[in-house]
């Protein structure tokens, strides 16, 4: 389930069903972990994974057994109010952890919940990354050059961190100022941009240095060096709970956001074009999801993407698209069905980057003419 | 031993706040030699825990047994934890 906290009070928006599991019986079920990391990648800072549902079919009652218990407890501890539902198909209880760490039932209230408010980021840099060509002879594979870069990049950004500039406008952003005035709803207001001082730069160039290292640790240039431009340009929404914040207060948010979840996807992901001396990195494309925005990677060149994750991504949407299956005997408040026609707009524009854009399109037709006619 | 891969980093996605915490550890310890104590600093429980990187990649047993530096040279400094949440 995914939603978020507001007032110790969880605001559920939507969900993403398991379609992998390690492990599935009658009985029990175990997640498979990459699903959830896929999940939890595309979402935004602010609004995430906050319980978990499932069936136990063959029960006449509905119970928490204490493998639920167990898993409600483990979660918990990572989200303290996280929610626990289970249904036997045709009743449906709700649980959470109790003050004593009992899992106790707990009452729920249907809404058409608000999405909360963000603060758009971006960041638009352009590094230049020196390798040296004895570094890139002795990688044993041609990807490990990513990871060599989200390494340096990791540690550059950890180092240069608290000095980064926020501008609004063309206006400072101080940290100690309320972020109220910069909350926004759409990605196309004016953002706040992160950007990196000039005494981190070297002639006006940010230089990542991938250098051999010597015995001492100490990164050793050498004369046989290759340049690489890289240009990263990242939008990110960061939800916001609480709108009395000031900037301080979230700057972890922003960071775990832009450099884990943000700016090092790209960086494994990226296309590492020797030749041409570039490095290109993925987009941030945006999918209208129940309201709130979620994230793909893509590339703007249909042959880039169909060598990268091409196949994943239509996996990803074809998993989102199968929840629509079991809409079509629901009334939908009328705000879902907006966000489910724009959901599926944003899919069909996203499509026009990958070779399976027909495929897409009929999945889409095909849920077009199921779900959303049934639904007007 | 180099001091640049003295602090890996983990994000914890569960949650409506994603969190990222600098992980400083020796460079030639084994990974699964930390995963108690990762565990607990997360806590997620050892059976439960699961590793994956930056590409959703989910770390094997074999990988586990690893040291920080390979894997780091392997996958990068920087990891998804993952709880598995088992449910029956």
């Amino acid at each position: 389930m995914i939603g978020y906290q507001r007032n110790n009070i969880l605001n559920i928006l939507a969900i993403i069903e398991c379609k992998k599991f390690e492990f599935q019986t009658v009985i029990s079920a175990i997640p498979h972990a990459q699903e959830f990391q896929e999940i939890s990648s595309v979402l935004p800072q602010g609004i995430g994974p906050i319980g978990i549902y499932h069936s136990h079919p063959f029960s006449s009652e509905v119970f928490h057994s204490h493998t639920d218990d167990s898993t409600l407890i483990s979660l918990s501890k990572q989200f303290p109010n996280c929610v626990s539902i289970v249904t036997n198909g045709k009743k449906v209880n709700y649980y959470q952890l109790d003050e004593n760490y009992q899992t106790t039932e707990i009452p729920i209230k249907f809404i058409e919940t608000e999405v909360p408010k963000f603060l758009l980021i971006t960041f638009k840099e352009t590094l230049s990354v020196r390798i040296s060509k004895k570094v890139i002879d002795n990688l044993e594979k041609p990807n490990m050059i990513n990871i060599r870069i989200l390494n340096a990049l990791r540690e550059y950004f950890e180092s240069i961190w608290n000095d980064l500039e926020l501008y609004c406008n063309n206006i400072e952003v101080l940290k100690d100022e309320n972020m109220k005035p910069y909350l926004r709803n759409e990605l196309s207001s004016d953002p706040i941009e992160i950007k990196i001082p000039s005494k981190f730069k070297s002639n006006g160039e940010i230089r990542i240095n991938l250098f051999k290292r010597a015995n001492s640790g100490d990164m050793v240039e050498d004369d046989d060096n290759l340049c690489l431009k890289m240009k990263i340009t990242s939008k990110l929404p960061i939800y916001i709970q609480d709108k009395n914040k000031k900037f301080h207060e979230i700057d972890h948010l922003i960071k775990t956001e832009l450099i884990s979840n943000n700016i090092l996807q790209k960086v494994y992901n990226c296309k590492v074009d020797l030749n041409n001396k570039e490095i290109i990195t993925p987009k941030d494309f945006y999918l209208n999801y129940f309201g709130f925005f979620i994230r793909i990677l893509s590339f703007n060149d249909k042959k880039i993407n169909r060598n990268r994750n091409s196949g994943k991504i239509f996996e990803f949407l074809s998993r989102l698209l199968s929840l629509f299956d079991h809409f079509k005997d629901i009334e939908l408040p009328k705000g879902a069905k907006h966000h489910v026609l724009v959901f599926f707009n944003n899919i069909e524009k996203l499509s026009c980057n990958f070779y399976w854009q027909d495929d897409m399109n009929k999945k889409l037709i095909n849920f077009r003419n199921l779900i959303i006619l049934n639904l007007i | 031993m180099t001091s640049e891969l003295n602090t890996i980093y983990f994000v914890n996605k569960f949650g409506s706040e994603k969190k990222q915490i600098p992980f400083p550890v020796a460079p030639n310890i084994k990974l699964m030699d930390v995963i108690p104590e990762i565990s607990k600093k997360f806590g997620i429980s050892s059976q439960n825990i699961c590793i994956a990187n930056m590409g959703g990649q989910v770390l094997t047993h074999t990988d586990l047994l690893c040291s920080v530096r390979e894997l780091v040279e392997k996958f990068g400094n920087t990891f998804d934890i993952i709880d598995r949440g088992i449910v029956g």
